[in-house]
């Protein structure tokens, strides 16, 4: 019986044993377990912001620090992990688009590219956008926004769809701006005016709501007149781009007149210089010879005349085609035959 | 009680957080909130941040999102006061500025949406009937009062949302202004003969205005030329009159001066295509008559 009572009480200690040192086996797993997990809950709280992107803290639901360590720059940070504290990153650097086709007409895509869905003759209200302008015609139009978050505290925790109040006040400078321009000025002659003036009053919006968003550019992808006026305006502009060609022309046949006016106006003026200059080198030349030849003269005049007259006709005779001398006789008639083809130069009379 | 330590402290764990669930109470930044006790509206939590409440069900706290939000009605049509028929379609940005009485009178954001649609609809319908069309869009800008209707709008909607609602209309304005559908076609019918007119002005005034600068170039040259002669005739003047001076040498000896421009005259007059019938009876060609006549008498 002892002996029986002695082989228990050793199994039982044995089984003890045994127990203990799987039992400390498993909370010496158990607290390694419990270290990685309290060690993973930490290193949870690590979180890195891009480069184009800034973060806040919230601690218990407050945005966490004072100042400018409220935002978070691009890097690595850590906080404590959730429920304590949450992490909100904003893309802010990027510029964000938006493009807006609240003016646009409903669209198909066919086989020969999109197409408007609605060819009829007139416009449904909700689906084929359009803006009235101030001679109260319809317009289309794309329009297309850059944006960039410059207070991502504002942008983020005071609007709670702030890209969809940003459409919606974009929409409404766009209806404003048509309301103020003709449909003409919109389309053609004022188009960088619209641009502006949806420019400006959508960044009055946006500050006055202080969204927190700086406006980079506003463009407008597309802008047409109705579909159902496309063939008159097609005229419209065929002709203003005819009237453009004759006004060119007209300008190029002014252009060339004026210039060949002004060339021959050189000219005559020239000429009337030229003939100035001539008259008095002339008389100043006729005065020289005159002075030269007067005392010689008025010593022997008789012969001198002579002389000069000899040699005039000499001169002058030497020039001519032709010399008939015509013989009378006294009492006689004389016959004088002239070359028909010939022209009689009388001196005074056709010298031009 | 050793052996059961780790499960004290892990009951004790989850029964801490338990209890940290029902007596604190976060806000977080742009939400508000009110705590009730028994139901009874006690405190407006309108600041982020942490709070502490008795547990459920003494009291409650019931949270909203407080920032601003948008909404836009449908493009619906209204008649202006010149008895034209127009779409317009509004927008408002809105949010919850009296969280206890939202609480007690809207209660949810689709009751919002309804309530801030009835005021928009009602006070949108009396101010356009009371608005021509004109200054709604309009070619002279001192005419319109397009801005002006949005402020007015939002002077009678803002004040009664936050009195009746507890929510605050921080802007409004209208997002999209048409016509009704059947109008668009007489309007397309207006832009097209408004179009053809346009066309035509181009056409005349393309002809007309080239003709006037055709025109205006002929009589700029014709000026031109007109100018540049008068000048020429004044220069030409001058050289006459200031020839004159070289006149007086000739007082010396007139007869001299009249003989030498006759002889001047008639050696310009003659040239290589001139013929020159002279009688003998001239000098010196009388000489060749009197040498004839000698040879005629030798023989006698």
């Amino acid at each position: 019986m002892s002996t029986q009572s002695s082989i228990d009480e050793l199994d039982t200690s044995a089984g003890h044993a045994a127990l203990s040192d799987a039992l400390r086996s498993s909370f010496r797993m158990l607290r390694w377990f419990m270290l990685l997990l309290v060690g993973g809950y930490l290193l949870s709280g690590m979180f890195v912001v891009q480069q184009h992107e800034k973060a806040f803290v919230l601690t218990y639901g407050k945005v966490q620090g004072e100042g400018e360590d409220r935002i978070k720059g691009p890097g690595m940070h850590w906080t404590f992990p959730r429920p304590f504290s949450e992490v909100v990153k904003i893309p802010t650097l990027r510029a964000q688009e938006v493009v807006s086709d609240s003016f646009w007409f409903e669209m198909k895509e066919t086989d020969d590219g999109p197409k408007a869905v609605n060819q009829g003759q007139t416009l449904r209200p909700g689906l084929d956008g359009y803006a009235l302008t101030a001679d109260a015609n319809i317009v289309h139009s794309r329009w297309s926004f850059q944006f960039v978050v410059r207070d991502p505290e504002a942008y983020y925790f005071s609007f709670h769809d702030p890209d969809l109040l940003l459409h919606r006040l974009f929409d409404a400078s766009v209806v404003h701006a048509f309301s103020r321009l003709t449909l003409d000025q919109a389309l053609r002659s004022d188009v960088s005016g619209l641009i502006a003036e949806v420019k400006a009053r959508f960044e009055r919006s946006c500050d006055a709501l202080r969204l927190g968003v700086n406006v980079e550019s506003v463009k407008i992808l597309n802008i047409i007149p109705p579909l159902q006026v496309f063939d008159a305006m097609n005229e419209v502009n065929r002709m203003e781009s005819e009237a453009g060609t004759k006004l060119s022309q007209a300008r190029e046949y002014a252009e060339t007149k004026v210039t060949g006016a002004k060339g021959e106006a050189e000219r005559i003026e020239r000429e009337g210089e030229t003939a100035k200059e001539e008259l008095l080198a002339e008389i100043k030349a006729d005065v020289a010879y005159f002075e030269k030849i007067l005392e010689r003269f008025e010593a022997n005049p008789e012969v001198m005349q002579q002389f000069l007259r000899h040699d005039a006709l000499k001169r002058a005779l030497k020039k001519v085609k032709t010399l008939n001398l015509v013989h009378s006789k006294s009492g006689g008639q004389r016959t004088i035959v002239i070359d028909a083809g010939k022209e009689l130069k009388i001196p005074g009379v056709n010298d031009e | 009680m050793k052996k059961n330590l780790p499960l004290i402290v892990a009951g004790g764990i989850i029964l801490g957080l338990f209890i940290l669930l029902q007596v604190v109470v976060v806000v977080r930044e742009g939400e508000v909130a009110v705590l009730t006790h028994f139901g009874q509206p006690k405190q407006e939590l309108t600041e982020s941040g942490k709070y502490y409440k008795l547990p459920w069900p003494i009291q409650k706290v019931y949270s909203f999102d407080g920032r601003y939000r948008s909404y836009e009605t449908q493009i619906e049509e209204t008649i202006t006061a010149d008895k034209k028929n127009v779409l317009i379609a509004v927008y408002i940005g809105w949010r919850i500025e009296k969280p206890q009485l939202f609480l007690e009178k809207v209660g949810s954001e689709k009751q919002a949406l309804d309530n801030l649609d009835g005021l928009i609809r009602s006070y949108r319908s009396a101010l356009i009937g009371q608005t021509g069309f004109s200054a709604l869009v309009n070619t002279n800008r001192e005419a319109m009062a397009f801005s002006e209707l949005e402020e007015e709008l939002l002077a009678q909607i803002g004040p009664e949302a936050l009195e009746l609602y507890g929510i605050g209309v921080a802007t409004l304005g209208i997002h999209r202004l048409g016509l009704p559908e059947q109008n668009t076609k007489s309007v397309f019918d207006r832009m097209n003969a408004d179009l053809k007119w346009e066309a035509e002005k181009y056409r005349a005034q393309g002809n007309t205005e080239a003709e006037i600068i055709r025109a205006r170039a002929d009589a700029d040259r014709a000026g031109i030329l007109a100018e540049a002669r008068r000048k020429a005739k004044e220069l030409r003047a001058e050289g006459d009159f200031e020839s004159a001076k070289f006149y007086e040498s000739f007082n010396k000896n007139p007869d001299l001066a009249k003989f030498l421009k006759e002889l001047e005259t008639i050696e310009e007059v003659f040239d290589d295509e001139t013929t020159v019938i002279l009688s003998t009876e001239t000098v010196p060609f009388n000489q060749l008559k009197a040498g004839r006549q000698t040879e005629q008498k030798q023989p006698e």
